[in-house]
Parts: structure tokens; C-alpha cells; sequence
């Protein structure tokens, strides 16, 4: 199999490279516009030329006709009065009339024998010129004797007449035989009226119609004349043709009254089609090289993109024929791009691994949408495996048509190794959890069972020390001494400190070992029965109480609250005990939005500030024994109640001014 | 104050000292012969046997300690609720334990009553005044 060369570098192109392709493909285009406009007015001109030739030939044919038979005239006339050389005024207007009676351009004809003018035709009107002696007559003696020198008729002019308007003068010698030979009688001059001439010649219409020149070209004079027309006419490659005149020729010239370059609509409209096809023809390239640039440009970011990433990427046709891949994907298969595209996983697999791998594209197919394994795969470039997590989504064209399976590898065996590693981290937590759990729920038993014996077994003695020492002095009273009887009073009352003692521990211990649940409980209700419990007590030492709990309720463990608030009151009474003028006692809540704060306070003997931590704790005693008798362990147990209930005891107090218990509840 | 011919009672108290004091508080109101004395569980399950049997008559009260030795005095109580005639004898619990833990499972068991026993003499020998006056002459038990 003959391998593709590899693809070419994708360099965005020059940046001229872009405008002038558009340059090179209208130039042409425009070039051929021009040749081709350029043949159309040539043959334009061409046809033009033809007809102003058919029209000045057919002009010239008209003139040189009618000048012709104006001359013959004068021929005819010259030969007849040759053959009549006495003829008088009258004979000769005979002969004129009958001449020229079919002749328009004629003026007039005059006969001048000698020179002079004699006789002329018709007199009407041209008597001055009678007696006219041509030999004296600056300008028209040359002419005369120029026509008697020739032989010729010689025709002169344009000139202004002296009748009058603008003539051509054709002048015919007359010769008469005499006895010495052949002899000059004189001249016949015929006047044609040259406006006329051009009228009826239609040289005159025809100037609308063509820009004409008309100049004379006398023999011996130089340079020629205008008669007529426009004499820039001749330096415009004119179509001329000559009418030849004796003694002067006449060069008619002539182009289009817009001149041969005119511009006309078929040449306005190929130029016009060659420019639009031109722009059109550019734009149209401009756009495909625009929309092939940013496509080749889209093409290399994307493929940027595909060398960089550091997954595995590849596209594969729904056959399973490799379309793209990426270079990590190359180092998969251990062959460059070109060897794998074409092929397919059983190429270069093993074939359970392709079949697998199929396997997962169909899997893609069948769903239409992206699917995900984890698979271990082997690097073929180095031999390293990878645990790779494969997404394989169907690839569908712009009408939805499916191309493709799209393969995107994630290398995440580092990632599944601390998951590994937490999960194993995790579960040995959980084991040395539950056994701390195990070796805890034993102690709790154990201190239970512990303090469940305590309660009984060491009540039971004390209850037997106090009925016996009762007993004894029941029945054997009278048998002792009074000292021996305020001995056993001792006894008793040692007995009854180490209940109390026995039964604070026990509270306390429970409410370290209780769950304490939280209740909404009337605060008022648990101070009323508090002091209820106290109310002989009160009353004995005359305290004055004040109370105001405004009917808030907390949350609470009622057994915790109770225990907390007998404890701070039994304080309250303990400590005021000797205050003056008598012992005060008040009880306030005071809501504070989530919690209610309560203030037990007293004007009892207080205490130092510096013992404030301390007083919290179990056995801990400020105060003697004997002057106020406790247990030590009542503010413990309010603490640790308060603890588990999650609520906050402090105190504040100076030595002799009373002390002021806190209790924060929450709502 | 004088019992009742037919007030019948149990003790069950393995404390020598204890039941001494019971019987300093009793007798001088309940003919001796009527109090009859459990030392501990397995005792108290024979006579419940007996009981069943017929060959013993039941108590009309029994005051039932709670920690005893070998089977406890909340298993006694028990297996006396599960017997036919002690099924509805009012049972007394006196017990040194004013754990909230042994009061509830007492009354869930069906005892009648749960005294705890004060450390003080005077107050020991009051208590049982007003137990014996109210379980063997106010209350009437079922016959």
C-alpha cells in the first residue's frame, strides 16, 4: 500500500498572496473588454466610413455633374458666337434664353468681345457690368486672359460678384477664323451661383448630417482655398474625393458631424459588461480565497489544539477506519498519523482488543450519544500501560447525517490511585473509628455499671451506720454518757454529708452519661417548682424574692434545667444567708431574639473573680465546710448540665456583693 | 394500727441490714407469720412455681429489691408478671437506685409502685409506715 505523503505545513498564506490572485484573474477579463471593444469600434468605423464614402462620392457625382453642364454651356455658347462673331445684344440673349432654359444655377452669361463686356444675359439687374474692361480689372483679368492663353475654360472663384452674392465664374475663350489665321474674338463668362450650387447639389443638407470641408486647389496658386464648410474637417482623417474643374479642383472632405471616435451604446455596453464581469468575478474569488483562509486557518487552530492536548483523540468513519488522531494517540499505536489513517484497531491491536474496542463504538452508535469505560490499555511506543477513561460520541454532519465515532482517552490512572488511596485511607478510619467507638461504648459501660454500684452498694452501709447509731440510742440511750450521745449525732451527720455527697456524684455522673433531650419548656413552670420544693426554707430565713421570667419558654432538657436551676437557687439561699438588712433573691430572663439569658442573683458573701474557672469544677469549695456545708460539686453539675444541654453558665460577683449566676438558652 | 387478717407479704432483700430495718418497721403493725422472706431470685421463682402449682398460696404484697444476687430483681419481675397468679400481685419496688433508668423499666414491667429507700433511719421506718398502710389497709387487690 502506497502511503500518503504527510500533510503539508500549514503556513497561512502571504498576505499579497491573497489580492493578487484577484488582480491576475480581472486583469484578463478586463483586457479582453477592451480587445473586444476595441474590434467593435474599428468595425463601428469601418461601417461609418463606408457611408460617409457612399455619401460624399454621390455629392461629388451631383456637383461635378452640375458644374459640367454649366461649362458645356459655356462651350456651347463659346463655339456658337465663333460661328457668329457680329452677333448683337439681342442675338445673344436669343441664344442664351434658348440655352439656358433649362439651367438654374446660372446668374447670368455675359460676352465680352474684346475684353469688354458687351452684352449680357439677362441685362435686368447687370446693366453696371456693361463696358466692364477685364485688362483693367484687377481680379479678373488675370483670369480672362489666362482662359484666352489657355484655350481653356478656366473656372475662378468663389469671389464676391460686383452684383452682388457670391459666384463661380467660368470663363470660355472665343476663338474666330480670319484671313490671317485663327483669331482671339474675346471671352464668354458665365456667373454661377454658388449658394444655389451647394443648395441644389444637396451639399448644404448634407452638412447637417457630416462635418464637410470644400476647398479649391488652383492651378499655379498654392495653398488651397476654402469655398465651403469647416476647414479643421481636413486634418480629421476625412473620406475626400476631388471634383475636377478646369483650371481648379475641388477637394470635398467629410466625416461624422460626431466625429469618427464617437462613443456609442453597444460600446458603453461592453465595457460596462466586461467591468461588472470583472468586479464580479473578483468579488466571487475574493470570497471562496476569504472563506478557504479562515477555513484553513480554523483547520490549523483546531489541529493545534489536537497535538497539544494531552488526552488521546482520534475520529474513526462508522466503519471503524481511522479518519485523525492526535500525537498522544500515535504513541498508542506506535505509528505516525498517516499509518493509521486508513485503517483500522485490528491493524494494530490484538484482535480481542479491537473486537472490544468495536464493541464500545457500536455501544456509541446504537445510543447517539457519548459513552464512557475504563479500560487499561497498553502504550505500543514504550510498553507502558495506562488506565485510560474513553469517551466515545457518535459525530453527526450539519444535515445530521452520522460521520463518525469521536474517541477522547483521559490517562487516570494517577487519579484512580488516590482514589485507591483514599478509599483505603478512608475505610482504616472508619475501622479504627469503630473500634475507639467499641473501646468507648465499653468504658461508658463500665463507668455505668460503676456508678450503678456506687448508687447501691455504697448507700447501703451508710443507711445501716445511721439505723444502728439510731438504734443505740434508742434503746441504750439511757446507758450513755451525753457525750457519747453527741458522738452518734457526729456519726449521723457525717452519714448524711456522704449521701448528699453520694447523690451529687450520682446527678453529676448521669448528666455526663444522659442524653439530654432538647423540649420547649416554660421557664416559669421549672422556677416555680424549684422553689416550691425550697419554700419552707425561704420562709424560715425570710428572703425576699423577686421573680420575673415574663412566660418565656426555652429549649431544654426539663430533668437538666430543673437540676441547673435547684442548684443555683440552693447557692442563692446558701451564700445570703447572713445578708442585712435580709436575704435577697432575684430571678430575671430576658429574651434576646434566638436566646434567653437568665440572671440569678443574691446579696449574699460573693466571691472573688480570680476563682471564677475554678468554681465550675467538681470538689472545688471557696468557702469552709463548716460556715456553709456543700458537697462541691453542685456548680459542677450545673456545668456540665449546661454543657450538654448547649447552654452557657458564668458568673459575676465581688467579695461581699453578692454574686449574679447567667444561664444562656436558647429559644 | 392493726393489718389486716389477710395482708400476706413478700420480701425480697438480700441485705441483712435492710431487711432488718423492714422488719423493725413492720412487725409492730403485721403479725410476723404473714411476712415471708425472699433472699434472693431463684428463690423467689420457686415459690412463684409453687404459686402455680398451688401448693403455696400467693402474697397479697410483694416488696421487691432490685439488685440481688444472680437473676435481679427487674428479671424477678419479669417472670412474675408472665406467671398466672403473679400476674396481678401489686408489686412494691424498694430499692437504694434512683436511677431514671431503673424507675422506667420497673414501671414498664409492671410494678405498682417504686420507693426508694432514704439513707435516713427515721425517714426509712416512715416510708415503710405509709407502704404498709396504703397496700395492706387502703388499697383493695384484686382477689
Amino acid at each position: 500500500m502506497e502511503s500518503p505523503p504527510p500533510p503539508a505545513p500549514h503556513g497561512a498564506p502571504h498576505r499579497w498572496q491573497h489580492p493578487l490572485a484577484v488582480v491576475l484573474v480581472m486583469a484578463p477579463i478586463l483586457a479582453t473588454t477592451g480587445l473586444l471593444d476595441h474590434f467593435a469600434t474599428a468595425h463601428r468605423q469601418e461601417l461609418l466610413r463606408h457611408s460617409v464614402v457612399d455619401r460624399v462620392s454621390a455629392l461629388r457625382g451631383r456637383l461635378e455633374g452640375m458644374l459640367q453642364s454649366d461649362l458645356l454651356l459655356t462651350r456651347a455658347l463659346s463655339a456658337l458666337i465663333a460661328s457668329q462673331p457680329d452677333l448683337d445684344q439681342t442675338a445673344f440673349t436669343e441664344i442664351v434664353t434658348d440655352l439656358t432654359k433649362h439651367q438654374q444655377l446660372l446668374r447670368n452669361v455675359a460676352a465680352a468681345p474684346d475684353l469688354v463686356v458687351r452684352m449680357i444675359h439677362p441685362l435686368n439687374g447687370n446693366e453696371a457690368a456693361l463696358g466692364l474692361d477685364y485688362r483693367n480689372h484687377p481680379q479678373q483679368r488675370f483670369a480672362a486672359l489666362q482662359a484666352i492663353e489657355s484655350g481653356q475654360t478656366v473656372v475662378d472663384g468663389p469671389l464676391p460678384l460686383i452684383q452682388g452674392g457670391v459666384g463661380l465664374i467660368a470663363r470660355t475663350p472665343v476663338f474666330v477664323a480670319t484671313a490671317q489665321g485663327p483669331g482671339t474674338w474675346g471671352v464668354v463668362s458665365a456667373v454661377i451661383d454658388v449658394e444655389r450650387l451647394y443648395r441644389v447639389s444637396g451639399l448644404t443638407a448634407a452638412n447637417t448630417e457630416l462635418r464637410l470641408g470644400l476647398r479649391a486647389r488652383h492651378e499655379h496658386i498654392a495653398p488651397p482655398r476654402m469655398v465651403f464648410g469647416d476647414p479643421e474637417v481636413f486634418r480629421l482623417a476625412p473620406v475626400t474625393a476631388t471634383v475636377a474643374l478646369p483650371g481648379v479642383t475641388w477637394e470635398l472632405a467629410a466625416i461624422p458631424t460626431e466625429g469618427w471616435h464617437s462613443s456609442s451604446w453597444p460600446s458603453w455596453l461592453i465595457r460596462l459588461g466586461g467591468i461588472i464581469t470583472a468586479l464580479v468575478t473578483g468579488g466571487l474569488l475574493h470570497l471562496l480565497l476569504n472563506s478557504r483562509q479562515r477555513r484553513a486557518n480554523s483547520e490549523a487552530q483546531l489541529r493545534a489544539l489536537l497535538d497539544n492536548l494531552p488526552d488521546l483523540v482520534w475520529l474513526k468513519d462508522p466503519h471503524g477506519v481511522y479518519l485523525i488522531c492526535n500525537p498522544r494517540f500515535e504513541s498508542f499505536f506506535g505509528a505516525p498519523e498517516h499509518e493509521i489513517v486508513g485503517r483500522t484497531d485490528a491493524d494494530f491491536v490484538a484482535p480481542e482488543q479491537a473486537r472490544f474496542f468495536r464493541e464500545k463504538d457500536q455501544a456509541a452508535l446504537a445510543a447517539g450519544r457519548a459513552r464512557r469505560n475504563d479500560e487499561w490499555i497498553t502504550f505500543a511506543s514504550d510498553g507502558h500501560q495506562e488506565l485510560a477513561e474513553t469517551i466515545k460520541t457518535p459525530v453527526y454532519d450539519g444535515a445530521g447525517r452520522l460521520t463518525g465515532v469521536l474517541g477522547i482517552a483521559r490517562n487516570i490512572t494517577e487519579r484512580q490511585r488516590q482514589q485507591d488511596e483514599i478509599r483505603r485511607l478512608n475505610a482504616e478510619l472508619e475501622s479504627r473509628v469503630a473500634t475507639r467507638t467499641e473501646e468507648l461504648a465499653a468504658l461508658n459501660r463500665e463507668l455505668e455499671t460503676f456508678t450503678y454500684s456506687v448508687s447501691h452498694d455504697l448507700k447501703a452501709p451508710l443507711r445501716g451506720i445511721d439505723g444502728y447509731s439510731q438504734l443505740l440510742l434508742e434503746q441504750h440511750g439511757a446507758e450513755l454518757s451525753p457525750e457519747a450521745a453527741t458522738f452518734i449525732a457526729n456519726i449521723r451527720r457525717g452519714v448524711e454529708q456522704m449521701r448528699a455527697l453520694i447523690d451529687d456524684l450520682l446527678t453529676y455522673s448521669r448528666m455526663e452519661r444522659q442524653v439530654l433531650t432538647g423540649r420547649r419548656v416554660e421557664l416559669g413552670g421549672v422556677i416555680e417548682m424549684v422553689l416550691a420544693e425550697r419554700h419552707a426554707l425561704i420562709v424560715e430565713r425570710d428572703i425576699e424574692l423577686e421573680v420575673d421570667v415574663s412566660e418565656l419558654t426555652v429549649r431544654a432538657d426539663p430533668d437538666g434545667l430543673q437540676i441547673i436551676l435547684r442548684n443555683l437557687v440552693d447557692n442563692a439561699i446558701k451564700f445570703s444567708r447572713d445578708a442585712t438588712p435580709r436575704p435577697r433573691i432575684r430571678i430575671l430572663a430576658r429574651d434576646q431574639g434566638r436566646r434567653v439569658v437568665m440572671a440569678i442573683s443574691d446579696n449574699g458573701i460573693g466571691f472573688d473573680m480570680r476563682f471564677h474557672d475554678r468554681l465550675f469544677e467538681v470538689f472545688q469549695r471557696l468557702h469552709r465546710a463548716e460556715d456553709y456545708p456543700g458537697t462541691g460539686v453542685g456548680l459542677g453539675i450545673v456545668h456540665k448540665a449546661a454543657q450538654r444541654m448547649g447552654a452557657r453558665v458564668w458568673a459575676e460577683s465581688a467579695p461581699g456583693h453578692g454574686a449574679t449566676f447567667y444561664l444562656e438558652l436558647s429559644r | 394500727m392493726s393489718a389486716g387478717p389477710h395482708c400476706s407479704m413478700l420480701l425480697v432483700e438480700d441485705d441483712p441490714v435492710d431487711l432488718d430495718f423492714i422488719l423493725r418497721a413492720l412487725t409492730p403493725h403485721i403479725d410476723p407469720d404473714w411476712i415471708s422472706v425472699a433472699r434472693d431470685g431463684e428463690e423467689v421463682l420457686a415459690r412463684v412455681e409453687h404459686w402455680e402449682r398451688g401448693t403455696q398460696p400467693p402474697p397479697q404484697l410483694i416488696l421487691l429489691d432490685l439488685k440481688l444476687p444472680g437473676i435481679d430483681g427487674l428479671e424477678v419481675l419479669r417472670r412474675l408478671r408472665r406467671s398466672e397468679p403473679g400476674r396481678l400481685i401489686p408489686v412494691v419496688v424498694l430499692t437504694s437506685s434512683d436511677e431514671p433508668r431503673d424507675i422506667q423499666a420497673a414501671y414498664d414491667l409492671g410494678a405498682n409502685s417504686y420507693v426508694v429507700k432514704p439513707i435516713n433511719y427515721e425517714r426509712f421506718l416512715e416510708g415503710l409506715h405509709q407502704i404498709n398502710r396504703y397496700w395492706c389497709c387502703i388499697n383493695r387487690p384484686p382477689s
